[in-house]
């Protein structure tokens, strides 16, 4: 689903073309156009590193609370 | 230079966007089949020391040191893309397959170093903050870069890089080095050429493909065949040495003398060997698994022993 400036428009805005990064008007079309596979892929891979990262932190937050216990237990 | 992400059919679906490297990408990248033999070797370094350490700190230990590991496959990975991909084996590793781009294995296997060291020395000790710090070197720069493709004698040398973990161990529960830490390192540094010089041995045509001058590739079948049975005898002194020097008990010097005799008798078989095709060279991959058994076993039997007898 389309959000943002684009909502509700069946194709994106054009962009200036001075101000475009693309060489051409060909290139940025396909740059642009990423199909709703490839979309999917994407935004999955990036949920699934998410939740891996969040689950490591959490780990690593629970780690060193124990090493802080631990140590404070030996310094004391 | 070969362009990583050539035969990658993700490559094709995306062809104007990078895709995201998968969780499973990074896990690849650092190697954890090698990673559960160091993880075991610094579980029986560390449980065979004297002493006691607390379990959150052994676990911070075994786990930094896992991450060091981790650490030294992807810098190792990242440096060798190009020579992967030319290789059957890995072929299908993360950076010759396009999966992942090269300078986030970079990113991911410093990052993962220095916050390995950093939590080993600070959670545990610094001495084996400092020997995970050297062997993270060794393994990426040493070995990687400085010996495996100039020299044949790279697994030799770089056969230290692997015979650091048990010593870590030892020193993470000790804060020091001692005579066992020690033959527990040589154990390893001497069982590394027979055991890879086996794999090499099968595995010629994916070395010499890559131009790793491998010691079949560059000496001949012969001399790799002799150089194994040769280094198969200090490799056992070295594992009947803490029974010898009183450091363990009769049980594993008798295990260790059987496990020995089983090695010793394979790599004879290997080097009687004629066979210069891979498909005839049973021996040489008999050798090269019943070698991963044998480390297992010694090193399980080397640590129960050590915790009985304390």
């Amino acid at each position: 689903m389309k959000t943002g400036v684009n909502a509700g428009l069946t194709n994106p805005l054009p962009l200036e073309p001075s101000l475009s990064v693309y060489s051409s008007q060909a290139e940025a079309q396909q740059v642009g156009s990423l199909d709703a596979a490839e979309t999917a892929l994407i935004r999955a891979r990036q949920d699934s590193r998410s939740r891996v990262l969040g689950v490591i932190l959490i780990g690593m937050c629970v780690l060193f609370f124990a090493i802080t216990v631990v140590k404070i237990g030996f310094l004391s | 230079m070969r362009p990583i992400g050539y035969n990658n059919p993700m490559s094709a679906l995306t062809k104007h966007t990078e895709l995201p490297a998968d969780w499973r990408d990074f896990l690849a990248l650092t190697k954890p089949r090698v990673m559960s033999l160091v993880v075991f070797t610094a579980l029986c370094g560390l449980l065979a020391a004297p002493g006691n350490i607390h379990p959150v700190i052994g676990f911070t230990a075994i786990l930094c040191i896992a991450l060091g590991a981790g650490a030294s496959g992807a810098l190792n990975q990242y440096y060798e893309a190009d020579i992967d991909a030319k290789m059957a084996r890995t072929a299908k590793r993360p950076l010759p397959d396009g999966r992942m781009q090269r300078p986030a294995a970079l990113q991911f296997g410093v990052g993962l170093a220095a916050f390995s060291v950093g939590i080993m020395g600070v959670g545990v000790n610094w001495l084996s903050a400092g020997l995970l710090a050297f062997s993270i070197f060794f393994y990426a720069v040493v070995y990687t870069i400085w010996l495996k493709p100039y020299t044949p004698q790279n697994i030799v040398i770089g056969g230290a890089a692997g015979a650091f973990p048990p010593m870590i161990g030892w020193a993470a529960v000790t804060g020091d080095i001692t005579l066992i830490p020690v033959l527990l390192f040589m154990i390893i540094f001497l069982w590394t050429p027979p055991h890879f010089w086996s794999l090499a041995l099968f595995m010629k045509a994916d070395y010499g493909a890559a131009g790793i001058p491998m010691l079949p590739n560059v000496s001949g079948q012969k001399v790799t065949r002799n150089q194994i049975f040769l280094y198969s005898f200090p490799m056992a002194a070295a594992a009947l040495a803490p029974y010898a020097l009183g450091e363990a008990s009769l049980y594993y010097g008798g295990a260790a003398l059987l496990l020995n005799i089983v090695f010793l008798a394979l790599a004879f078989a290997v080097w009687r060997n004629p066979s210069a095709a891979a498909a005839e060279m049973k021996p040489e991959k008999r050798l090269f698994a019943y070698s991963i058994f044998y480390l297992f076993v010694l090193f399980a039997l080397f640590a129960a022993d050590r915790m009985i007898i304390a």
